[in-house]
């Protein structure tokens, strides 16, 4: 029946099928692209042993010296980056994800900001909600990627290009995810994760992807603390700022995200702390929040004083502020089931830990001759291929130097083919990912897995079609006999009908559209489905409403109610009036019919909720058309 | 040096503070932006003829517009019950506009467009809402209680920015006249839109727009449109006014028109014997967070306002005199109105009819007894409603 206004659950099981489905499908690719890279990574190495006998070398080039191992800072951000971004992507693979991003994490966040930004988020929720299951999946390959890209290439350009692409994808998350964490929201605050988590991602590979000179001095660290310094003190002014909800404890902002996060599905004993908690703040919300805003400002002013014992003081209150925000207020940020991120007080403790160490933490350059460390080594083996001026330089003119003649050979170290093989790998993991979703979102046309997911898939069936003879809608008999020789889509429409009618007749002229060239062996045909409305006025004054009247392929009949009752009995379509305002209910039924007029196909076109299923359900169409045209 | 350097490094701090400070205030100020407030036009209406009483009435979810379904309630003259006779096989949560034919017995309904719908399927009866037949108007009817209009013999409609006409022999409609052609026949009034439509016992045509400074109403006179709506009175000079409600009596018409400035708002009713001119009420002011709520119109001239507010409702009549009289204050939550003549020929006052919905479905109607006194409970309609059937 129509305008039932159907919608898909997050637990769709067609949908979390297919998405599991796409996850083992990329997983074997990905299997299969590391086998290349291992076969690879022999074949070269086979090929270097090769050259270096004939160069009369017995071993492969021995790691070189370092002048300075990784920066702490750096090694901090790029491996912590890569576990959060791991941890993301492995909170991508719920199944609820691609269902349920988008209306239970991207919708909301967007929810009470201006009507831009909503509008921006919307054009990548359309793209998500037109491909749900690449588009999980996508999420889970890339963060996946990303994090071991940053793990495996340590040193060089391969470990700074990661840094560019968790900048890259953190942006794209931070504005279409995270709807640029809300920072143009009423309600922003720290205590809420404002400025968005995945902001400090973008920060952490910004960190990442600097030239390594720029932690050689404590000017980087200092200006990261100092930022976040600034930063903390204008959230304490927000935070302290009158009218905006905070001060008050009952029906104030804060009780009532605590009593939200506490409905979140999870464990009893944290449901039951963000509750005592929550109660708290209802009673003494003034108290609260006047703590968090005089928190927040001596923070500030420790990060911001500069000295490295008040700094490392603030950062420690810090640290311990932002865990009791993360437990009390955000709930740990992924639980739920569509949680994506562990929200943004981890990751923004991170950052200013990073900055503190960039500060007091400085590389030391190893003396001349002293011998790497394994740890050093391993940063060395990593990047022979570094410009002037990097850390490295000497350890790379260090092999350079040791070797006898200048071939490639002689100055690649097995290490550091083994780690660039490795980065090919994860890079390869990001693009397996990435590359289905590019292809899809080009694609203005829905997935037809949406409609199979509302609907069914379309029953297979091969039975003569019933004959009828109506009126099409310029007074014409139409007979289903005259048609043979073409396939022809047949459906039933009210043509008052206030919802799904229009969204199936767009279903079909979509469908017409697509087919292209094929649409002059098909026939559109549309019956109907109303047995007060049904006079040829209506069906005109439809096919105006819809843009119809252009399509030469387009029929839709009518006639008398007995015989239109006939029609929808031979075909099962139930067609009922109900009282007091309603819309005439009818079944939502298509049906393909071969150019032998045999029906082979069919479908239940309730068009959904949202005009997505509509595209959706005219690419399902269209293949099954495609089919019969082509056999 | 050292001194320099500090003061620099203390000045770019302040700078970069203020800085952060004033992105956090443009932030704040983006946040708070306010919504205006909506206005519109009571589609809930009520019309007497002289066969029986009709009144549309939204029920259902009033929160949710898809489930806001309108009725059509009718009353046979001596009959104290209403009766739902809303006409099937289109969703009317769009809205409806009824038209009854005084001296006939046809009545046309108008469903607005709804939804994805954008066209007005219209259904008529000529047996009180026992029977129903489709009728077609092309195109979408104006959201206007007096949007549609039926005479002896022809019928008008709003139609975007045009008026319809239908003659009684004819199945089609034709244009009648535009809101530019309005403009340019009375160009002192700059009408901005189609109000209203009525047809007299003549089959002339009465149209009412929005206008400034005058009443809108128009009559066409050997196929020129004239102007002939009052000017407005002293204190209202000036001011924006619209047509609310249009009806052809018998022998005199009856308008109910708006008028809005700097933000006050005053109804006027104005009435017309023969084709002479319009005579202009005394002004009944309006609060600023009340608004119209219902209109009911008696064939004899009687008309009735139901104004309300989130916190009380109050409801007024215009005298033969021309002034207002507020009448005893309606049960709390009245959304329509409608006027009930105890019998096809008594010319004896009419009661005035007050509906409240109760849950949605449940629809509750008090009679207000021909000379005041107070409220009483009349009926109680049980109406299921086809929830979500048009979500």
């Amino acid at each position: 029946m129509p305008g039932m206004g159907r919608a898909l659950q997050t637990g769709n099981p067609t949908i979390v099928s297919s998405f599991h489905s796409a996850l083992l499908h990329q997983l074997l690719i990905i299997l299969l692209v590391a086998a290349v890279c291992a076969i690879g990574f022999n074949v070269v190495r086979t090929l270097q042993w090769r050259r270096l006998k004939e160069h009369g070398h017995r071993s492969f080039p021995s790691p070189a010296r370092a002048t300075t191992p990784e920066p702490l800072a750096r090694r901090v951000a790029r491996i912590g980056f890569a576990g959060l971004w791991i941890l993301d992507g492995l909170l991508q693979i719920q199944s609820g994800m691609p269902l349920g991003l988008t209306s239970g994490v991207v919708q909301p966040a967007a929810a009470t900001s201006p009507s831009w930004v909503q509008h921006l988020v919307n054009s990548g929720v359309t793209i998500w909600s037109d491909h749900p299951v690449e588009a999980a999946a996508a999420a889970v390959w890339i963060q996946l990627g990303i994090g071991i890209w940053l793990l495996v290439a340590p040193r060089g350009r391969w470990s700074r290009l990661a840094g560019l692409a968790s900048i890259g994808w953190g942006l794209v998350v931070w504005v279409f995810g995270e709807a640029f964490g809300a920072i143009f929201a009423p309600g922003l605050t720290w205590m809420f994760g404002a400025p968005g988590a995945v902001l400090f991602y973008c920060f952490g590979g910004l960190l990442v992807a600097l030239p390594e000179h720029a932690f050689s001095s404590p000017r980087l660290g200092r200006i990261i603390v100092r930022t976040g310094g600034i930063f903390l003190l204008g959230m304490a002014v927000l935070q302290a700022w009158p009218g905006r909800g905070y001060w008050q404890g009952r029906n104030g902002n804060l009780s009532a995200m605590v009593q939200t996060m506490a409905q979140t599905s999870q464990p009893h004993v944290l449901s039951s702390w963000l509750g005592s908690f929550g109660a708290f703040v209802q009673s003494h919300g003034w108290g609260v929040n006047l703590f968090v805003v005089i928190a927040l400002a001596g923070v500030g002013v420790l990060l911001l004083s500069g000295r490295r014992n008040l700094v490392l003081g603030g950062l420690v209150a810090f640290v311990v502020l932002s865990l009791a925000d993360w437990v009390l207020v955000e709930d740990l940020g992924f639980l739920g089931g569509v949680g994506t991120d562990p929200n943004s007080m981890i990751p923004m403790a991170l950052v200013l830990v990073i900055g503190y160490l960039a500060m007091v933490r400085l590389p030391v350059p190893l003396t001349v001759g002293e011998e790497a460390t394994e740890e050093t080594a391993t940063a060395v083996r990593g990047a022979p291929d570094t410009g002037p001026g990097s850390a490295i330089e000497g350890a790379t003119e260090g092999a350079r130097g040791a070797a006898t003649s200048g071939g490639w050979w002689d100055r690649v170290t097995l290490s550091y083919l083994l780690r660039s093989v490795a980065a090919v790998a994860a890079l390869a993991i990001v693009l397996v990912g990435a590359a289905p979703m590019a292809m899809a979102s080009v694609s203005r046309n829905a997935d037809p897995i949406l409609t199979e997911a509302l609907d069914g898939t379309p029953n297979a069936v091969d039975t003569p079609a019933p004959p009828f003879t109506l009126t099409d809608q310029y007074g014409q008999a139409v007979s289903l006999s005259q048609l043979r020789g073409h396939v022809v889509a047949l459906t039933f429409l009210d043509p008052v009908c206030t919802v799904d009618c229009p969204l199936i007749a767009q279903e079909f002229r979509q469908a017409d559209q697509r087919l292209g060239e094929q649409s002059r062996h098909v026939d559109f045909v549309a019956v109907v489905a109303n047995p007060i409305y049904r006079s040829m006025s209506f069906t005109n004054a439809f096919d105006q409403q819809e843009g119809l009247t252009q399509l030469p392929n387009w029929y839709y009949l009518t006639g008398s109610l007995s015989a239109l009752q006939r029609v929808w009995d031979e075909y099962g379509v139930e067609v009922s009036t109900i009282a007091n305002g309603a819309m005439v209910a009818h079944s939502d039924l298509a049906f393909v019919i071969d150019r032998q007029g045999h029906q082979r196909d069919a479908f239940i076109t309730d068009p959904g909720p949202t005009p997505v299923f509509a595209s959706s359900f005219s690419s399902l169409l269209v293949s099954q058309i495609d089919q019969l045209l082509n056999t | 040096m050292r001194l320099q350097r500090r003061k620099r490094s203390a000045a770019s701090c302040v700078c970069a503070i203020g800085l952060a400070l004033s992105f956090l205030a443009l932030l704040t100020a983006v946040g708070t932006g306010g919504a205006n407030a909506a206005t519109d036009l009571p589609l809930t209406a009520a019309i007497e003829t002289h066969a029986d009483s009709w009144a549309v009435l939204p029920m259902g979810q009033f929160g949710s517009l898809v489930n806001t379904f309108w009725q059509l309630l009718h009353a046979a003259p001596g009959s104290s019950d209403w009766v739902v006779v809303t006409p099937e096989g289109v969703a009317d949560n769009g809205g409806l506009v009824a038209a009854a034919g005084l001296t006939t017995a046809s009545t046309m309904v108008g469903f607005l467009p709804s939804q994805l719908l954008r066209y007005s399927p219209l259904s008529v009866t000529t047996d009180a809402g026992r029977t129903w037949s489709p009728a077609f108007i092309p195109g979408a009817l104006a959201a206007r209680p007096n949007g549609l209009a039926s005479g002896p013999g022809d019928s008008l409609a709003i139609v975007g920015a045009a008026v319809l006409h239908r003659p009684s022999n004819s199945p089609t409609w034709s244009r009648l006249v535009t809101l530019a052609t309005l403009r340019r026949f009375a160009p002192q009034c700059a009408a901005a839109a189609l109000d209203a439509v009525a047809v007299t016992s003549t089959d002339a045509a009465l149209v009412g727009a929005a206008c400034r400074g005058r009443f809108g109403l128009f009559t066409a006179s050997s196929g020129k449109w004239q102007l002939n709506g009052a000017t407005l009175p002293g204190d209202w000079r000036g001011a924006n006014t619209t047509i609310l409600r249009l009806q052809a009596g018998d022998t005199e018409a009856t308008a109910l028109a708006t008028a809005t400035r700097e933000g006050h708002q005053a109804l006027f009713a104005l009435s017309q014997a023969g084709s002479g001119t319009w005579q202009v009420s005394a002004p009944l002011s309006i609060a600023a967070d009340s608004r119209v709520r219902a209109t009911a119109v008696d064939f004899g001239g009687a008309l009735s306002v139901l104004v309300g507010s989130k916190e009380s409702e109050s409801v007024a009549e215009i005298t033969p005199s021309g002034t207002w009289v507020t009448l005893p204050a309606p049960p709390r939550g009245a959304l329509g109105l409608a006027w009930v003549r105890p019998d096809m020929t008594s010319s004896a006052a009419t009661s005035l009819d007050a509906f409240t919905v109760v849950d949605g479905t449940n629809l509750h109607v008090f009679t207000l007894p021909p000379g005041g006194g107070k409220w009483v409970a009349a009926q109680t309609l049980q109406v299921p409603l086809p929830y979500g059937s048009s979500s």
